[in-house]
This record gives structure tokens, sequence and C-alpha cells, in this order.
């Protein structure tokens, strides 16, 4: 008999354990955007001259929220819409654009960087449970993903939301390479 | 009588469409709730009319985030 219930119980275990995999969203820099840094493709800051090329102008970065049952996470390489919250409820899809008065920096061996501000939807109302924001480049044509940031499931209704940024250091910066 | 805002419960499930309306504050039940890890310091604020959420906000704040290692291959082994 206990043969027989863990022989039909066995697909059903299966399939939860695929459903958890499949649909969470893991916190990670995206493996496409340290290619990325390779190539020159993002500019945070805006450089000095330095004899090599001048970037006098910061791309823009933008941040969107994703639900719950989502799945963004290290692979992703480009922002879009599958999973993100619906563009209901005072959300726009798209997320919002982050202030970035801060330029990128370096303490002992590791650089950081981390937007200025907080992130903030008002009087939001969610389309679901969602626990994961990304990070892109709005400025690029193809909008690269650099990152997905996760936290606990929140749900809101007719309120606000607001994301603060870690403090802006080696040890806590928002995206920081060691 | 500090009045707030809610959404009015014209159908079951999610309200993101519902109307909104003004009520009395003292009508409803105001929990808080908190989440303090590495990661994170959240809190948040739900407003409960009859047992069910009409407002909930939160404010996440996120204490430690991403890093990437940077490696330098040596030559020659």
């Amino acid at each position: 008999m206990k043969r027989l219930l863990r022989f039909l119980l066995l697909p059903v275990a299966v399939y939860v354990e695929r459903f958890l995999l499949l649909y969470a969203n893991a916190q990670a820099m995206c493996t496409s955007f340290k290619m990325e840094i390779l190539n020159g493709s993002h500019a945070f800051g805006a450089q000095a001259a330095n004899g090599v090329r001048t970037v006098t102008t910061k791309d823009v970065f933008k941040l969107a929220l994703f639900l719950a049952s989502a799945s963004r996470g290290a692979a992703d390489t480009v922002y879009d819409t599958t999973g993100e919250l619906a563009g209901t409820g005072n959300y726009t899809q798209g997320g919002v654009t982050l202030t970035n008065a801060t330029e990128p920096n370096t303490s002992g061996t590791t650089a950081f960087w981390t937007p200025s501000a907080s992130a903030s939807w008002t009087n939001l109302t969610s389309s679901g449970a969602f626990d994961a924001a990304v990070l892109y480049n709005s400025t690029a044509t193809g909008k690269e993903e650099v990152s997905v940031h996760t936290f606990s499931s929140q749900s809101i209704t007719g309120a606000d939301f607001t994301l603060t940024m870690p403090t802006n250091d080696a040890t806590t910066g928002l995206i920081r390479i060691a | 009588m500090s009045q707030i805002l809610i959404h009015k419960l014209v159908r079951n499930g999610w309200p993101q469409d519902c109307e909104q309306e003004m009520i009395e504050e003292s009508l409803l039940e105001r929990t808080e709730g908190s989440i303090d890890n590495e990661h994170e310091h959240t809190v948040w604020t739900e407003w409960r009319l009859d047992g069910k959420i009409v407002k909930r906000g939160a404010h996440v704040h996120l204490k430690k985030n991403v890093a990437a290692e940077a490696v330098a291959a040596m030559f020659g082994s």
C-alpha cells in the first residue's frame, strides 16, 4: 500500500519541485551584464577625459517590479515584461527611473554604485504579490538588464510602496564588483 | 475624526480596479508588521474592514545586495 501511494504521489512531488524551481526570482547580477561591462556598454557615471574615450552622459537606469511567480535571475539578458506587475493600479510597466546623482566609487579593492534616492510608487495597487525588482539600462537599445534584487513578498493595496537603497559603500552597495 | 482613502470591496479577489472611497479611519483595524534580516528591513501597514484588507502599504529597505567577483588570471602555471 505504501509503495502504491509513493508511486501515485511521485508525479505530484516532481511537479511541485519543478514548479518551485521554475517559478522563483533569484537575486543575482546578470551574467550578460558582466560581459557588457568589459564591452563598455553601460555608463553609470560620467568620466572625465581619460585619453581613451570620454563618457560625458550617464545612461538612465530603471527599476521594475516583478511578481513572486516570475523567474528572473542571473540568466536574464534584457528587461522584458514577462512576470512584471500589470500596468494597472498606478503601476506603469517599465518601472521608475532611478536617481543617479552619485558616481561609481571604489574602496579598497571593491568598486560600487548605488542609486542616490529611493524608488517609490504612489497609491499603488499591485496586480499580485511581488518579490523582486529588476535593474536595467533604459538608455541602451536592448534595455540590457543589470541585476535582480529580491525581498520579502509584498502585496500593495491603494497605498505607497517604497524601496530604499542600501548604504552606498563597498560592503552593501547595490552593485559591487569585488 | 480623520478619513482615509480605501478600495471599495465591490468584488471578490484582487481589488486593483475597484473604486475608491473615503472612510473614517477609526472604522478600520490597523496592523503593522516588520521583517528584519541581513538582506532587508521591511515595514508594512495594513488596514482591514470586516476582516478584509482594504489598504496595504510597505517600505522595503534593502541592506545588502549582489556582488560580482572580478578575477584577473595569472599567465603561466
